[in-house]
């Protein structure tokens, strides 16, 4: 299926780049929420994670 | 106990789930589905542009309702309204992404069947605007200094979900070079044959999980941050009185 024509690369390339978009922006979230982890450790919770009403 | 103790362990049971339902569908488009008889493999590649333009659809309108509801409750209830900004601000990136995905595998498929990277026809014009629409409403939310920049963003989103119709109709009100619609498209030459439909709607079901995750991902991500800047503000105003004492 991936051999060396036109149409083989341009499949694969659809696949790969698909898991590469999505993974690389789920990354990219992931590591914003372990710096902002670090840097919020101390702070006072929004009524909304503590589940009370506002 | 806290919330964010329970909806962690759910988010990676639902990250698990999604990863597997993608995996199982990705197989099923890969080395399950027949072959097609005219387009041959290239085919596959419908089996992630399709879910992916379907959704670039659909987050748009998660975007749209949450920018409502920011413009309704910022004045009546600010705690309420940066709820809704943190849903807007996810949801439109998740719509960035999507989109982005859907022109590229749109261009990669259309070089091998139409000889083409791109041509001006309604469906990829209208698509593409709808990128540049949520594009701009990142970088009006990333650039502005204002004050109003949530409330300018929200008004920009009602203005780029128009587009959304516009897209999904322009095959319909145009003759366009893309494809009729797999589904409620009236021509039957354009209906999708029932053994690859197990493979198209695991693709559908595993990416729309996905972008479930991402989107509730980014919004905690989002209101990690709001959280910070009251608790910076918090400090200000305590230090500020303080100084005054």
């Amino acid at each position: 299926m991936f051999g060396s024509s036109m149409e083989a690369h341009h499949l694969l390339y659809v696949y790969l780049s698909v898991w590469l978009i999505q993974g690389g922006y789920c990354a990219w979230i992931a590591w914003q929420w372990l710096r902002s982890g670090k840097d919020s450790r101390s702070s006072i919770p929004l009524d909304s994670e503590t589940g009370r009403d506002s | 106990m806290q919330r964010s103790r329970i909806l962690g362990p759910i988010g990676i049971v639902w990250l698990g789930l999604t990863l597997g339902v993608i995996a199982y569908a990705t197989r099923l488009g890969l080395f399950l589905a027949p072959v097609d008889a005219l387009q041959g493999n290239v085919f596959r590649i419908i089996f992630y542009h399709v879910p992916h333009s379907m959704l670039s659809l659909l987050f748009p309108y998660v975007n749209l309702v949450a920018s409502l509801f920011y413009l309704f409750w910022r004045q009546r209830d600010p705690l309420k309204s940066l709820t809704a900004d943190a849903v807007a601000i996810a949801s439109a990136e998740v719509t960035v992404v999507y989109a982005s995905i859907c022109l590229w595998t749109g261009m990669l498929w259309g070089r091998v069947e139409w000889g083409l990277w791109w041509t001006w026809d309604a469906r990829l014009t209208s698509m593409l605007l709808l990128w540049l629409l949520y594009v701009s409403y990142l970088m009006l939310r990333k650039l502005s200094s204002t004050g109003q920049t949530q409330t300018l963003a929200a008004v920009l989103s009602v203005f780029a979900a128009i587009d959304v119709p516009i897209v999904y109709m322009s095959i319909k009100w145009w003759r366009t070079q893309h494809p009729a619609p797999i589904f409620f498209s009236g021509d039957p030459d354009a209906k999708m044959d029932p053994s690859m439909l197990p493979a198209f709607l695991w693709n559908v079901l595993g990416w729309a999980m996905w972008g479930i995750f991402l989107l509730c991902f980014r919004y905690a991500l989002e209101r990690r941050r709001q959280k910070r800047e009251q608790d910076a503000a918090l400090q200000a105003i305590e230090a500020s009185l303080e100084m005054a004492q």
